[in-house]
């Protein structure tokens, strides 16, 4: 009753929730008006990542945090398709547990 | 199965963008509406004056008398050359905006080389630094934009500007703010502003905040020495692109004119 790491990196959940957190800021860095209520948690890992680095390196441009940006949101993403990895794997196993009628 | 998910999932999130951040609450539309069409009765009288004339700062001042008298405003783009969005609505003000009352002073490009040049600074340094508190103006061009100022001698001065990050969030910047004398209406505009910010983007939300006036910024001196209601307007670039400043630059300005008299809105007209 384990989930692989490799399951974690590619798991459906996974793809799903990094589409969700970098598409819609994605969309809106192209263009504003295209951003849209879905960019709310990208945007917020956005910002919260800008203040941060602000901090330290002060004169550096914005457009640069979108590499740790793009990585961190997969690391979000795979601790959520992860967990989701394994609430499935339990829910199988006690339903497979279950006597047979 | 798994291929179909993933499309399925992307899908959604395609679907799904449709509204736009430049929609506004219609109040705030109605004004920069009414601003773009002229009220009943007398066409406003435009002329133009040149600031600093056979020089290199040479740059074009738009005066917008309405039919009926009023207060006057004074408002300027370009102090810092890259901040297009004053530059932009600056001269949108200057080719079609109708005040209903009142003189509306529009200077677009009041740094004119920096605009030039597209940099924020012009041939003596950064002009927003050079109106000390002790003193003259420091530089020609602070110089002939100061005689300006007093020549109209404003009820109101707004002076547009742009920044790179946001109050509050990003240590240096100063982005969607409005400094404002201790007389200002900063956080009505400010109010009238989050009306265009959508609630997905809460930390964009703009500030208003009394300045000290102690600095050597042009809308202090005008406060200062003047009695001006001044204001100091900062939209963002941090993921606004030049039509959303520009959006954000229109409704403050045009709130602003109401706020002070110049301006009804198109219901009241
Ligand atoms: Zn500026």
């Amino acid at each position: 009753m384990t989930v692989s790491l490799r399951r974690a990196l590619t798991a459906p959940a996974t793809i799903a929730t990094y589409l969700l957190l970098v598409v819609p800021l994605a969309l809106g860095w192209l263009k504003t008006s295209l951003l849209s209520p879905l960019a709310l948690p990208g945007y917020l890992i956005y910002v919260i990542g800008t203040a941060i680095g602000n901090v330290f390196a002060s004169r550096l441009a914005f457009w640069v945090y979108w590499i740790p940006f793009f990585a961190g949101c997969y690391g979000v993403a795979v601790v959520v398709g992860y967990g989701y990895e394994l609430l499935r794997e339990r829910f199988l196993t006690a339903s497979n547990d279950e006597p047979r009628r | 199965m798994r291929r179909r998910r993933i499309l399925a999932a992307g899908g959604v999130l395609a679907g799904t963008v449709v509204t736009s951040v430049a929609s506004r609450s219609p109040d705030e539309h109605d004004l920069v509406s009414a601003a773009r069409h002229p009220g009943s009765g007398d066409e406003p009288e435009t002329n133009t004056e040149s600031i600093l004339p056979n020089t290199d700062h040479e740059t074009t001042l738009y005066e917008i008398d309405a039919p009926r008298d009023g207060p006057t405003a004074m408002i300027f783009g370009g102090v810092h050359g890259d901040e297009y969005n004053g530059i932009d609505v600056g001269h949108e003000i200057a080719e079609g905006w109708y005040p209903d009352a009142g003189t509306l002073a529009v200077v677009p490009e009041t740094d004119r080389v920096a605009v030039e040049n597209d940099e924020r600074e012009g041939i003596d340094g950064d002009l927003n630094r050079h109106f000390p508190v002790d003193g003259d103006p420091e530089s020609e061009l602070a110089r002939g934009v100061w005689e300006a100022v007093e020549r109209h001698d404003p009820d109101v001065v707004l002076d547009l500007h742009r920044s790179l990050g946001i109050y509050g969030v990003h240590r240096q910047y100063v982005g969607q703010a409005i400094f404002h004398s201790s007389d200002a209406r900063g956080d009505e505009l400010a109010a009238a502003l989050n009306d265009a910010v959508p609630w997905y983007l809460p930390m964009h939300r703009f500030v208003a905040r009394e300045s000290h006036l102690s600095g050597p910024l042009l809308f202090h001196k005008a406060a200062r020495e003047l009695d001006a209601v001044a204001y100091l307007f900062e939209t963002t670039s941090f993921l606004f692109d030049r039509e959303t400043k520009n959006e954000m630059t229109r409704v403050m300005t045009a709130a602003l004119l109401e706020r002070h008299g110049l301006l009804e809105a198109e219901g009241k007209r």
